[in-house]
């Protein structure tokens, strides 16, 4: 079922996973300097600090598993991946509302979120992290 | 009882051990049985936090996905500090001693 997901590997989840953490570091930091422009839950905003940390990890671990070689290769995509689950999945409690119970975005980020660690669970299973010295 | 709290809080726990020990194994043949050990306590210490910090109590699933994934962070944390930062400080020091 993995192999039918994700084909032979992970770049282009791990791709997609850099351009949607970049894309909401851009859109967070451009909602605090533009407050009204920008719709996103106010318990977001309360907690910016935490979106652009958990943003920032995974941009900077998705460059890493892009440059990297060999074990630290597989160490920092299966890191990225995590990262990217984590905060996709922080995103979509943000969106939890108790009327009407679904939001399409908590939809959308749980949906990115159980895919980001299925990609996780793939390279686990086919290029395995053991460092072999 | 078995209110909404207490099925949180052993989703939360359960799903950060879960993640925390699956990351430990993976990477166990790197390392001694007590970095492991060190490593998946770090890890579901990590996951839990997570999930109820961040967590929230009318959405359960979430919350567990949140610990699951945070429990495997936290497990995986030391091993990637250990391959970040000694390459940087080679990189960071040669770049000094050349220039100089």
């Amino acid at each position: 079922m993995l192999n039918f997901i994700f084909g032979k590997d992970t770049k282009s989840v791990r791709t997609f996973n850099f351009i949607t953490s970049f894309g909401w570091l851009v859109i967070i930091v451009f909602a605090l300097y533009k407050p009204n422009t920008v719709a996103l839950p106010h318990i977001m905003l309360e907690n910016y600090v935490s979106q652009l940390i958990f943003a920032s990890l995974t941009c900077l671990f998705c460059l890493l598993s892009f440059t990297a070689v060999d074990y630290r290769r597989r160490l920092f995509k299966v890191m990225c991946l995590l990262l990217g689950s984590l905060f996709q999945s922080i995103t979509a409690v943000y969106y939890v509302t108790i009327y009407p119970p679904l939001d399409l975005m908590l939809l959308v980020c749980s949906g990115f979120a159980l895919w980001f660690f299925l990609a996780v669970l793939y390279i686990i299973r086919y290029e395995g992290l053991r460092d072999v010295k | 009882m078995l209110n909404n709290e207490v099925i949180n809080l052993g989703i939360i726990l359960v799903g950060a051990l879960i993640g925390a020990l699956k990351l430990s194994i993976e990477t166990r043949c790197n390392k001694n049985c007590l970095s492991s050990f060190i490593d998946t306590l770090l890890g579901w210490f990590t996951g839990s936090l997570l999930g109820f910090h961040f967590g929230a109590e009318n959405n359960i699933y979430i919350s567990g996905l949140i610990a699951l994934s945070g429990g495997a962070v936290g497990a995986l944390a030391i091993s990637s500090i250990i391959e970040i930062f000694p390459s940087i400080f080679k990189k960071v020091l040669k770049n000094i001693v050349i220039n100089k």
